[in-house]
């Protein structure tokens, strides 16, 4: 459990470069999934994951307030699922990809809190009660918590549920699950492919 | 004023860390520019907390190239600590124009430049270097252990490949804006930044479409003609083309992957 509860955490400081620090692109699945699979013990599964995330979410551009579904959430908790509660990669990718849809209200919850906050806070900026640093820190640590919080709950709760169920998963639905993941890396080329279109795009 | 830009370039990296639905990123564009106003202003109180609620104005740019907009901002920012209180106003105005033209500009042009193809530049670099290191990550898991290290690196290249230029452009954005003027356009057209999306997004093109016969040969190469092979390439092409379609429809791709799972599931129960 304690290594879980590690990888989480990681998990969590990875999630903060897609917005709040740096933009490194640690965060990216390929780096993300990367490293999880180092800590989870298998780094080529972690790669793949990542590599699949990528290639599927390449479509997706962080513009103005758009809140894109996170790659490092969707590669990483597939491979905390895979490396930890032996859950089969293509029903892992599967189950990171909603998690990743399902973070996305987190994280809009997360920015309307901020929102809200905003105008007592300004307020206090300018009368000097609050300087913007401890103000950053304090939303740091706020987005830090939200974000380890939602990755260990999901995961303990799904990893365990999979090891209860895996049984009685009938073989058809491994072979639909094997089978559309296979698609994923050759609609992902298409994808890239498309994505250096110089054409300018039509609404 | 000497101008210690390391440290705003540091801080330009938190940019975004108060990221709101109201004004955006103004609380980390506050929290960059925060030295600058007291230094500037060490001596009046009132005209920092001027300089303050001015600096809470919205804000929205392109996390890397917001530089080109910070440094104009400062520079506007000194003008306007200098200035006799009868043309304050006026200067004000002036800093608000070069804070909205250049955060846009910078916006456009970091968005198409960063996330729309040095990023997905940097993936294609990846996929490259692993095949040719033969980690065929794209076909199997069964790669051997000791290519972990080669692996590795293969990674750290393709995030130094978005990194160097993005690091580059931060700090040269915020000198050339500081420096530059509004002919120049605070040093924003000082680079011909289609000239260099257009290449990049050009070679782009060609090696992915390399890539992708390449990876159709090492999956399906040696395979003998059979009916299961038949039914993959025929669902394969059959999904291509229907990603293509649902692109133009504006649905990503993830959705196309969800369908394409619970359609197989139902016609995995059918069968």
């Amino acid at each position: 459990m304690f290594e879980i509860v590690i990888a989480c955490a990681v998990l969590a400081l990875l999630e903060m470069d897609t917005t709040y620090l740096g933009q490194f692109l640690f965060s990216r699945p390929t780096c993300a999934g990367a490293i999880m699979g180092y800590l989870c013990g298998d780094f080529f599964l972690g790669l793949q994951l990542g590599v699949f995330t990528e290639l599927l979410f390449i479509d997706f551009v962080p513009i103005g307030g758009v809140v894109p579904p996170s790659g490092a959430i969707c590669a990483g908790t597939g491979v905390i699922l895979s490396g930890y509660f032996k859950m089969d990669i293509y029903f892992s990718f599967f189950v990171g990809i909603l998690l990743s849809l399902l973070f996305t209200s987190v994280e809009k919850t997360l920015r309307k809190y901020r929102s809200n906050l905003l105008p007592s806070i300004e307020k206090q900026i300018v009368e000097g009660s609050i300087t913007p640093f401890s103000l950053i820190a304090q939303s740091f640590l706020v987005e830090y918590m939200a974000v380890f919080i939602f990755i260990l709950l999901m995961t303990t709760l799904l990893g365990p549920t999979f090891l209860y169920i895996d049984e009685h998963i009938p073989r058809s639905l491994h072979i639909a699950f094997k089978f559309s993941y296979f698609l994923v890396p050759w609609i992902g080329l298409s994808m890239l492919f498309i994505s250096f279109s110089t054409k300018p795009k039509v609404e | 004023m000497k101008i210690n830009f390391f440290k705003i370039f540091l801080r330009t990296f938190l940019l975004q860390i108060f990221w709101n639905y109201r004004k955006m990123q103004n609380i980390g564009r506050l929290f960059v520019v925060m030295p600058i106003l007291r230094n500037l202003y060490k001596d009046n109180p009132d005209m920092l907390k001027r300089a303050i609620s001015r600096n809470l104005d919205a804000f929205n740019s392109n996390p890397v190239m917001a530089s080109y907009s910070i440094g104009a901002m400062i520079k506007q920012e000194e003008k306007i600590a200098k200035t006799e209180q009868v043309r304050l106003l006026g200067e004000e105005r002036e800093w608000r124009v070069i804070s909205v033209s250049t955060a846009n500009a910078a916006a456009s042009l970091g968005d198409r430049l960063f996330w729309a193809t040095l990023k997905p530049f940097s993936l294609l670099f990846l996929i490259i270097t692993l095949y040719a290191t033969q980690i065929y990550t794209l076909k199997n898991l069964d790669t051997p252990a000791d290519r972990i290290a080669a692996a590795i690196g293969a990674v750290v290249l393709s995030l130094l490949v978005y990194n160097i230029p993005a690091l580059l452009v931060r700090y040269k954005g915020l000198k050339d804006s500081y420096d530059g003027t509004e002919d120049s356009f605070y040093g924003l057209i000082k680079l011909n930044w289609n000239r260099i999306i257009y290449t990049l997004k050009t070679t782009g093109q060609i090696l992915t479409f390399a890539l992708f016969v390449y990876s159709l040969y090492i999956n399906f190469a040696g395979e003998d003609l059979s009916a299961d092979l038949l039914t993959r390439t025929a669902l394969l092409v059959s999904f291509l083309v229907l990603s293509v379609w649902t692109r133009k429809l504006n649905i990503p791709n993830i959705y196309l992957y969800i369908a394409a799972t619970f359609i197989f599931c139902v016609a995995s129960f059918i069968s």
